[in-house]
């Protein structure tokens, strides 16, 4: 064998091994956050959630999910059959993808590309297309609605999510995320002097994973459950999975510009290092927690004012604080000589 | 090709009902005729514009309400509401009743505010056979009424949460509503469907259970009517979604018959249990709310004052306690009236219900009509739809809190 060959064999198993990581990383976290979502919205419902099987009802996981594969895989008459078949894919494969540049510890990265950041962002902002593809072929018209909403969702949130992030990568000098978090380590969390751009990002996370107040493109009781209506079985297993997988990638995104990374202050190194995975997902959890209680609370905005929300609030905002962040920094780095 | 289609069943030739996206209409597809737009001769539906079909199986129709809505885009063009999923023949029913037993079919009309229906039809049957109802009796209906008021409300607050996308708020006004529930369960032993009033009286005597428990209810229910101001109408973002959102004018109001809460946010200052007291409203001091803007925001805290002010009856009712005497009124076992009519009605939880009773003599009503106030509402919900968002559509419907045991009899 050739070394050109065993190089290739080897890029194709790191590959391998790296995916089969993200997939059980993605179905792990579905189980967690499904069994936290009841558990969350169960408590501010005054509900207990799940309680009879297993400790504290953490089994009632595997009946869900054995559920969702033997239940009877459904398709109304007349519909896009391949483009309704391909469409949880759809929604599901970018979120997949996106997972590839997070930075769970310093080395633990998938692919630590030098445009992770902007190549997470791009992935995620497919997902909608998915989601179009979804309500499109379902033939119903309630899924149609949905999937127009979700389109207009994403022109009106992209914008302020990605200028959010504009702050955090001025100040690291990177779109790395993994230099992003660095950059944290050596002086502070970026969420202090980017508290603004931490906000915006936490109310177009919510957009983008579509969660109450902005889940217009579900809508259930509007829509019954808009794009999603016709879905059935492991179909709707795969999108139900996305989503979840969306709240992880975004929480992580917000983890990583704003909350330091896997990096703890106060704490030495030779602690914080050996736990570094674990510090990053509790705080991606302690994210998707704030997602699931502002979920449990408040009530829908109207499809209208969503679009107003993100054209006549949310951009201009952030353009003028990148523009006001842009310039004090400049003075501060001329002046200061250099941070 | 003329192949014999049942009666009521026309050949379908015109818009592709399934989706607008495909040009060409499906071969052969036979709808019923109520499915077509009543619009569908004077004009064809434009390109652009679609049907949506809103029930009767819809999360926000609250019961068997089916809303054929032409929209373009988000906004609703028209709107044409269908009701008698539910119908099940009560004023026919009521023919064959006797008069002690017309209860269990009122009970069946406003199926979430029970005892209203009861009350209506009781006071029809005891105009009509000039009944004296005892003081004690009285008593325990106003108080039944009103605890029975706020567990209606708090299914329609529940509801109107769920609308809005605020699930959280759902639960907490259940959790109140289920002590309302236990105080009728104490009183009546129903849950629903009390069948509790009677001719001259109640069934049963007031009870020692149902007192503590209303005494119980009565020392949070305020506390909990502020949580749920604080929860949903207190945020701005529910008051964004329901201002100036379903007005409907004070002209409209009048001309469409509205009553209860529904005139009195449009300006119409009018409440039968003040301006005709019957029951024990007579000595009792509660205020009526009334607004001016008509819209879903008006109907939310008009609604929501009167749960306030049912509290306060209530709570004037325990001071004072049920006056001494029987329950029921001596009368005889087969109650026969004679000829004539008599109309009763009541404030009900969603209007003015009444119950209008002929007689031709015996021990059934010749005839019974029933006035719900929800149908009333409905074919004024589905007048002012049109121009609105699919959202305020569904939150117009909710703010209307129909009831369709009642519109469907």
């Amino acid at each position: 064998m050739s070394t050109e060959t065993m190089s290739t064999v080897g890029m194709w198993s790191t590959a391998f091994v790296h995916v089969s990581c993200i997939l059980a990383i993605m179905i792990f976290n579905g189980g967690i956050t499904i069994y936290m979502l009841r558990k969350v919205l169960g408590h501010l419902h005054l509900r207990l959630g799940p309680t009879e099987l297993g400790p504290a009802g953490i089994a009632q996981l595997i009946p869900d999910i054995l559920k969702l594969l033997v239940k009877e895989d459904r398709h109304p008459n007349r519909t896009d059959y391949w483009l309704y078949c391909l469409a949880p894919a759809m929604v599901f494969m970018p979120v997949l993808a996106a997972y590839a540049a997070l930075p769970f510890s310093e080395t633990l990265i998938a692919a630590d590309i030098h445009l992770g950041l902007l190549m997470t962002l791009g992935f995620v902002s497919l997902v909608p297309l998915g989601v179009f593809a979804a309500g499109y072929a379902s033939r119903n018209k309630y899924a149609l609605i949905g999937a127009m909403r979700a389109i207009g969702g994403s022109i009106s949130y992209e914008i302020p999510l990605i200028l959010a992030c504009v702050v955090p990568v001025m100040l690291a000098g990177s779109l790395n995320l993994r230099e992003i978090v660095l950059a944290q380590q050596a002086s502070i969390w970026f969420v202090i002097p980017a508290l603004p751009s931490a906000i915006i990002f936490f109310i177009c996370a919510l957009m983008e994973t579509g969660q109450v107040p902005f889940d217009m493109a579900e809508s259930e009781s509007e829509l019954i459950s808009g794009f999603s209506t016709e879905y059935s079985a492991m179909r709707f297993g795969f999108m139900y999975l996305a989503e979840f997988s969306g709240n992880f990638v975004m929480a992580a995104i917000m983890v990583s510009l704003f909350l330091g990374g896997w990096t703890l202050p106060f704490v030495p190194d030779a602690i914080a290092a050996p736990i570094a995975p674990v510090i990053f997902v509790a705080k991606c959890y302690l994210i998707i927690f704030c997602f699931m209680v502002v979920r449990g609370t408040l009530s829908r905005y109207r499809v209208d004012q969503f679009a107003a929300l993100g054209f006549k609030k949310l951009i201009p905002i952030t353009l003028i604080w990148t523009l006001v962040f842009a310039i004090g920094f400049k003075v501060f780095t001329m002046w200061g000589g250099g941070a | 090709m003329d192949t014999q289609l049942a009666p009521g069943l026309e050949r379908f030739d015109g818009y592709d009902l399934q989706g607008w996206l495909s040009p060409e209409p499906p071969e052969g597809i036979v709808v019923p005729r109520n499915l077509r737009r009543q619009s569908d001769s004077p004009h064809e539906l434009p390109a652009d514009h679609f049907l949506l079909n809103l029930g009767p199986s819809h999360p926000s129709t609250h019961g068997a309400l089916r809303c054929i809505l032409e929209l373009n885009g988000e906004t609703v063009m028209s709107s044409e509401a269908h009701v008698g999923y539910l119908h099940r023949g009560i004023e026919k029913l009521a023919e064959h009743r006797r008069y002690s037993a017309l209860a269990t079919l009122m009970d069946r009309g406003d199926y979430a505010a029970s005892i209203m229906g009861e009350w209506a039809m009781v006071r029809a049957v005891e105009t009509l056979g000039e009944i004296e109802v005892p003081a004690r009796a009285e008593w325990i209906r106003t108080a039944a009424a009103e605890v029975c008021r706020l567990a209606s409300h708090l299914v329609w607050y529940a509801a109107l949460g769920v609308d809005t996308g605020a699930m959280g708020v759902f639960l907490y006004a259940i959790r109140d509503r289920e002590d309302c529930l236990e105080i009728l369960e104490a009183l009546t032993g129903q849950r629903m469907m009390f069948n509790y009033l009677r001719p001259g009286g109640v069934a049963a005597d007031w009870c020692t259970e149902a007192d503590l428990k209303l005494r119980r209810y009565l020392k949070k229910a305020d506390e909990y009517l502020d949580e749920h101001w604080e929860a949903l109408i207190g945020s701005d973002l529910f008051q964004q979604r329901v201002q100036g959102v379903g007005v409907v004018p004070h002209d409209m109001a009048l001309s469409f018959a509205a009553t209860g809460w529904v005139a009195r946010a449009s300006g119409i200052d009018w409440d039968l249990r003040r301006d005709r007291p019957y029951g024990y409203y007579d000595k009792l001091d509660f205020d009526v709310h009334t607004m001016t803007a008509g819209d879903v925001w008006a109907r939310t805290i008009v609604r929501f004052d009167e749960m306030k002010q049912s509290v306060r009856m209530l709570e004037q009712l325990i001071e004072m306690g049920p006056p001494e005497g029987e329950h029921i009124a001596k009368l005889p076992k087969v109650l026969r009236l004679p000829k004539g009519e008599a109309y009763g009605s009541v404030e009900g939880a969603r209007g003015e219900l009444g119950v209008h009773i002929y007689s031709e003599g015996g021990d059934m009503p010749y005839r019974m009509r029933y006035r719900p106030p929800i149908q009333y509402h409905l074919a004024l919900a589905d007048t002012i739809l049109p121009g609105q968002m699919l959202a305020d559509a569904i939150v117009t419907l909710a703010s209307f809190d129909f009831c369709f045991g009642e519109v469907d009899r």
